[in-house]
């Protein structure tokens, strides 16, 4: 073979390989960045059971300082009753299992009443309802939900007593006010949380249901959008830590019956 | 390769599907096509007839191209989690030609953003009007006049999200059973007669051509309506508004409480004041109106029509299998046409008030 030949063959072959190797580099880097996109999918998915979906979305485009805004929200908190004593008499394990029943029980009561659980504070809960999206029936949720936790704990009360352990009690407060919704925390740790004086005083009002003896008080910003089908008590004026004036509360003693929800025989041709 | 909404929890389905070769064949001649899933909705007239007439591929669209109406169809389908509606699209894309590889492609890139800019804010906006936290504002609209999309096409864009989202609705409250839509494109024989199902797809999807009103509308939504003026779109909505008004299933008290509820919760007050008049033409003042809204029932109402507000209420946004546990719920109190209606309504009135707020220009 003469020499130009061999030139051009080695010359062809050296060309091949680098064709066939620059390929490889492609396939493994197109791999890489299907993967990379399939991994921001299941993120953003994953992400969206910790915020709301279109918090994500901003979270992704815009960076963490962007989501923050005022809104009008309902604040409930939910505290139980005589932990101190009960953490006492339980072991470690059965005293998990009591309160992880507890939990279960207000998460659920909330989410069916369109709340959102915001965070656990030690035995106590904090939820908001209208703080995600626009809710002009916030006030009347948040009491359905109060309601709905109250009628829960009746259950878990008599399962509790079956099994031996100390019954449950809560005090629930509920308020509402203007507040700052966003993703707070420190720069490691953040969350889609709530912050701001309502939810300070639906703390305070969750702590005067053990001064007025009973469950369920609401503050009057939350009585002025009730439903008048409510049927509430109203307590003296107390004074409160941080607040100028005494706050007037109301107790809730129930709802009057739900008839929607009711399945009522003979009625279908009404509408 | 899968759908990813196969995760979603779906109810077992709440409707049976009942043939009626007579209405069948009365809405074949009227609209041209009678698919099978309307047996679901027979016992309501008008609502099979919508939801042929509001079929987007369907000679209503004059300046948006299909290839944007079916990335808005998956958008909006994934949004509302409709796996019955996401399948369907699905299902068209990969008859019309595309791989299983590109569809998840497709899939990725509209998680991740990465499209080209005038898919990217058609995406954006088609987000924004179907999460409606909050309701879109005329500032969303920027955006796409940005890339070039003409008032005309904006207005189509907005339609079609809201169509889309008409077709989740009465797919999802239901629970229409999506497992034949999921694993139909990978049957063998759809891949064998691949080319003959789209050409039958092609087909199905017409150009619309401008058409005017055969009479001013009026009446709730005639302000919205009037902007689709020379768009075919505009006399479909208005009958499609006309049939509903008319149906005697539920009264039109009921359905127009049912849109104001919606409007309500939206925060939607063009729709509100867009529906006041209908509330008011049904003995309801103001002030009653209010008392009904501002609680979801009154003294005055039955326990079908509070439950039908409250139902209304829970449709504005939610999780499949929450919505279909509660349309269970709502159906053990009606009648099936009733509760076919009550879906009907329901869908008809999300849709309507989000395009309401996405078209704010009075006339």
């Amino acid at each position: 073979m003469s020499y130009p030949y061999a030139l051009f063959l080695v010359v062809m072959v050296a060309a091949a390989g680098l064709f066939a190797w620059q390929q490889h580099r492609l396939r493994i880097m197109r791999a890489r960045i299907e993967s990379s996109a399939a991994e921001l999918q299941r993120l953003q998915q994953s992400c969206a059971l910790l915020a709301p979906a279109g918090v994500v979305e901003r979270l992704f485009s815009d960076g963490p300082e962007s989501i923050a805004e005022h809104k009008v929200f309902t604040a409930m908190f939910t505290d139980m009753v005589g932990y101190t004593a009960l953490s006492g008499r339980l072991d470690p394990q059965t005293l998990a299992g009591v309160l992880n029943g507890y939990f279960q029980l207000v998460s659920d009561s909330v989410v069916e009443h369109r709340g959102r659980v915001g965070t656990f504070l030690g035995d106590g809960i904090l939820i908001f309802f209208g703080a995600l999206e626009p809710n002009p029936w916030q006030c009347n949720d948040a009491v359905h939900a109060a309601l709905a936790i109250r009628e829960s704990l009746v259950r878990y009360n008599a399962e509790l007593e079956r099994t031996g352990l100390p019954r449950v009690a809560i005090g629930v407060g509920i308020h509402r006010g203007p507040g700052l919704a966003g993703l707070i925390g420190s720069r490691d740790r953040r969350e889609y949380t709530v912050v701001g004086p309502t939810l300070n005083l639906a703390a305070r009002v969750q702590a005067l249901t053990r001064e007025h003896g009973c469950d369920i008080l609401l503050t009057e910003s939350v009585r002025e959008q009730l439903d008048p089908r409510f049927e509430l008590a109203p307590m003296r004026a107390v004074p409160v830590k941080g607040i100028a004036e005494p706050v007037v509360t109301y107790a809730v003693l129930g709802a009057r019956e739900e008839k929607a929800r009711m399945k009522i025989a003979g009625t279908r041709d009404q509408v | 390769m899968a759908s990813p909404l196969l995760d979603v929890s779906w109810d077992q389905c709440l409707l049976e599907p009942a043939p009626d070769r007579l209405a069948e064949a009365a809405l074949r001649r009227e609209t041209g096509s009678a698919p099978g899933w309307i047996r679901y909705f027979l016992s309501c007239p008008w609502l099979p007839k919508a939801a042929i007439r509001l079929g987007i591929d369907n000679k209503l669209l004059v300046h948006l191209d299909f290839p944007t109406v079916d990335l808005i169809a998956l958008v909006v389908s994934r949004e509302n989690a409709c796996r019955y509606c996401y399948a369907v699209t699905r299902m068209a894309l990969r008859v019309l030609g595309m791989s299983e590889e590109r569809m998840q492609q497709l899939e990725q890139r509209l998680a991740s953003g990465e499209l080209e800019p005038k898919a990217a804010a058609a995406v954006r906006f088609a987000r924004r009007m179907t999460r409606s936290t909050p309701l879109v504002a005329p500032e969303d609209l920027e955006p796409l006049r940005a890339v070039g999309f003409s008032e005309a096409a904006i207005r189509e864009l907005a339609f079609c999200v809201a169509c889309i989202a008409f077709f989740n609705r009465i797919s999802t409250i239901p629970a229409l059973p999506p497992q034949s839509w999921e694993q139909l494109a990978d049957r063998w024989f759809t891949r064998l007669f691949r080319p003959v199902f789209a050409r039958m797809v092609r087909g199905w999807r017409h150009r619309g051509q401008p058409t005017s009103f055969a009479q001013r509308p009026e009446g709730p939504f005639a302000e919205m309506l009037l902007q689709f003026e020379g768009s075919p779109i505009g006399p479909v909505l208005a009958s499609t508004l006309e049939d509903l008004w008319a149906s005697p299933i539920l009264s039109r008290r009921s359905k127009a409480l049912m849109f104001a509820v919606i409007g309500r919760g939206l925060g939607c007050r063009s729709s509100n004041k867009e529906i006041a008049s209908a509330l008011q033409a049904e003995g309801l003042t103001p002030d009653d109106a209010e008392r009904i809204l501002a609680h979801l029932g009154g003294p005055e109402m039955g326990a079908d029509e509070t439950a039908l507000l409250a139902f209304a209420r829970d449709t504005i946004w939610y999780e499949p299998i929450q919505i279909q546990r509660r349309a269970r719920e709502l159906r053990e109190l009606l009648s099936p046409a009733q509760f076919v209606e009550a879906v009907g309504v329901v869908a008809l009135a999300n849709s309507l008030c989000r395009l309401r707020a996405a078209l704010p220009r009075e006339t």
